[in-house]
């Protein structure tokens, strides 16, 4: 049963905060970093301890980055991606934005992998652009050159 | 699966909520956010996340937060049908060794989201998360 009390709800007033897009948008972005660490290292079957041993870190360290707790520099970055083998597709997974670039720059073999795991619409609406483009340049090609045969033919009609 | 907070009806309010309620400033708004943003992706991924887990010995779960330096925040839940019920929320020192007395403190804490598990299973009486 639903009851209504408490008038003030702060949780609701942060939402009205002038930074609540960004703080909210960094607050997602590390569990996103803080999900893909926890997978990759459960994959590898290494314990928080073990994982920071491996990169000359604490345990601690790793369990507040685990909890989304902690923005991790650079520098950690490189060694966590380094030490749990991240492909591109775990920093597309940390950072969607990117997942264009890669889908650009990975070889064809790997595209269409990749697309049929992701479906991605911009890429399909890219390659119908590009056949229609193609469509429309070739029958322009092709109907100039009849006209200009045409033309030919009728300023040379032998 | 949507989240409420429980209400309880001889104290006549939310304890989670209230818990919110006294974060102030620029600092408690963040941790607002963060906590936000993590019980909306528990929501999402129907629970599995590595910044919750599962206290087997009480039935409930708990979200682990850090609020500064040195104190940490836990925000213990459990699922009620299609709800992830907020039960209890609050804070501990962070050490690198708890004593007895920590211990037993702690202990207390998870005794009264005990309790609150028992009074929603009686009465379902909750409030929106939002």
């Amino acid at each position: 049963m639903k009851t209504l009390n408490e008038k003030f709800d702060a949780m609701a007033e942060v939402k009205k905060h002038k930074n609540f897009k960004r703080f909210l948008r960094s607050a997602n972005l590390r569990l996103r970093l803080a999900e893909e660490i926890y997978l990759a290292r459960e994959t590898k079957g290494l314990s928080q301890q073990e994982l920071a041993k491996k990169i000359s870190s604490t345990q601690k360290v790793i369990s507040n980055i685990e909890n989304g707790d902690v923005n991790i520099g650079i520098d950690m970055l490189d060694r966590l991606s380094e030490e749990l083998e991240f492909t591109a597709n775990n920093f597309v997974t940390i950072f969607p934005h990117l997942e264009k670039g890669v889908i650009e720059t990975i070889p064809e073999s790997e595209q269409v992998e990749y697309s049929f795991s992701f479906p991605r619409t911009e890429n399909i609406f890219c390659n119908i652009f590009s056949e229609v483009s193609t469509a429309i340049k070739n029958s322009l090609t092709f109907s100039s050159s009849i006209s200009k045969n045409h033309e030919t033919q009728l300023v040379n009609p032998m | 699966m949507k989240a409420v907070y429980f209400f309880h009806p001889v104290q006549k309010r939310c304890p989670v909520k209230k818990f919110f309620n006294e974060f102030t400033g620029e600092k408690g708004v963040r941790v607002l956010i963060d906590i936000r943003a993590k019980i909306l992706r528990l929501l999402e991924c129907n629970g599995l996340t590595s910044f919750s887990k599962p206290l087997r010995a009480y039935g409930f779960w708990e979200i682990k937060q850090r609020k500064t330096s040195s104190i940490l925040i836990r925000i213990l839940y459990f699922r009620s049908g299609n709800l992830m019920v907020l039960l209890h929320a609050f804070e501990k020192p962070d050490k690198k060794k708890y004593n007895s007395k920590d211990m037993r403190e702690v202990e207390r804490e998870y005794k009264i989201a005990e309790q609150n598990r028992l009074i929603f299973n009686k009465n379902k009486l909750y409030e929106d998360f939002e």
